[in-house]
């Protein structure tokens, strides 16, 4: 029997989009079901926020001393785990919100061009080439991966976004916090380190 | 050149009390010598504070819903992780948020008396059965005792150079980057969390 998997997502996280290929791994492997859903992660509420300029120079900050280092530390990791995988993460100069790509992404499911919309949104964004902010770029990475964009707009303004709100809700119920997390057989998993863990799941 | 390898641990993270065992492995394997350093996580600087009454009726604080779903989290993934690695851990959530500063200095004064494993091993033990508060300067006084230590000089430790050499960890481990436990510095590079014991490990064998 076919098993299902939720994988919970965040195009702002680094670790999200390191844990991307492998998360398709697994249905590479065991023929799993992924159900993807986007995860807003509201970053100020564990992390504090800090904008910086195109230098790297703070100028505005609400954050202590303990997130600073949590945030260096995770951009270190991230590159680290990156360059073992031949990608590129580049540092963001502010807190993205990314709920327009969110709704992007529940959008490209219904058109049926999820995974060459997750790869275009998080490779590019990673890479600085995409503002996962303004609605027209999102609109134009639909179009371009096949999608008809002619209701995304009205999506965007009404249904998509009361559809990621329930999402988040139900991920709340579930006692998501962060990204990536898994669930599977009713356990919760947070972070690509556990996807040895994950695919136990299914290699029984 | 033998590699060199820093722990930092704190006796109130579940995290750090699963990784001893697989570090005492690692020292086994390696014949390595590792250097254990108490890192006293300041939890109201990243899970908020919460006030409870001696009853344990949470009565107020500052710890937002973000970090009660991460606080319920990690205490049932250390539990699901102390079982995945093959460990009978009693692993009983905390009655209060605790510093655990007293215990660290005790840690100091037990690897200067030469009886840091005995005492590394009872703290945790007891604190995550409830049965130590490693805040209370007596209690662990009375541990340094049962490894067979000085209580009353570890409590002139206490009361003078133990703060100073607490702080002068603390202040090291920040200047390296430190926030969390259990935390690996190998030849100088850090890593964060149960789930890198894996790449210092490969790093070791290379």
């Amino acid at each position: 029997m076919t098993k299902t998997i939720i994988a919970y997502t965040d195009y702002k996280s680094p670790y999200a989009f390191l844990a991307k290929n492998a998360t398709y791994g697994l249905f590479d492997d065991f023929r799993a079901e992924i159900e993807w859903r986007p995860y807003t992660l509201d970053i100020p509420s564990y992390l504090g926020n800090a904008e910086v300029d195109v230098n790297g120079n703070v100028i505005a900050e609400e954050r202590n001393a303990h997130q600073w280092r949590r945030v260096k530390y995770s951009y270190m990791d991230c590159r680290r785990r990156a360059e073992r995988m031949g990608l590129t993460v580049r540092g963001p100069h502010h807190i993205f919100n990314s709920t327009v790509a969110h709704v992007g992404m529940l959008y490209a499911q219904r058109k049926r061009v999820f995974m060459e919309y997750h790869n275009a949104v998080f490779e590019r964004f990673w890479k600085r080439e995409l503002d996962i902010e303004d609605p027209q770029v999102i609109a134009n990475v639909l179009k371009e991966v096949g999608a008809d964009i002619t209701g995304f707009e009205a999506f965007l303004d009404g249904q998509g976004v009361a559809e990621l709100e329930h999402i988040m809700e139900d991920a709340h119920e579930h006692g998501v916090f962060g990204v990536p997390s898994f669930i599977v057989d009713g356990q919760l998993y947070w972070g690509a380190e556990n996807l040895p863990l994950v695919r136990e799941h299914f290699a029984v | 050149m033998p590699s060199s390898l820093i722990v930092y641990f704190d006796y109130k993270s579940p995290y750090a009390f699963v990784a001893k065992m697989p570090i005492y492995q690692l020292e086994k394997d390696f014949e390595l010598e590792v250097e254990w350093r108490p890192y006293s996580l300041c939890i109201p600087d990243f899970l908020g504070t919460v006030d409870v009454e001696e009853n344990g009726k949470i009565v107020g604080g500052t710890r937002n819903e973000h970090q009660w779903r991460r606080t319920r989290y990690l205490y049932m993934d250390a539990r699901r992780l102390a079982t995945d690695t093959g460990q009978d851990l009693m692993i009983k959530g905390p009655a209060r948020v605790y510093e655990s500063r007293t215990a660290h200095i005790g840690t100091l004064y037990a690897q200067k008396q030469g009886i840091f494993r005995v005492y590394h091993d009872l703290v945790f033990d007891r604190f995550w059965k409830r049965k130590l508060d490693i805040d209370d300067v007596d209690a662990v006084a009375a541990i340094i005792a049962e490894v067979g230590g000085d209580a009353a000089a570890f409590e002139v430790y206490f009361a003078g150079e133990g703060q100073r050499d607490h702080d002068t960890v603390i202040e090291q481990a920040n200047e390296i980057g430190i926030f969390g436990v259990p935390s690996f510095v190998l030849n100088g590079e850090l890593f964060w969390g149960n789930e890198h014991l894996p790449s210092v490990r490969n790093r070791l064998s290379a």
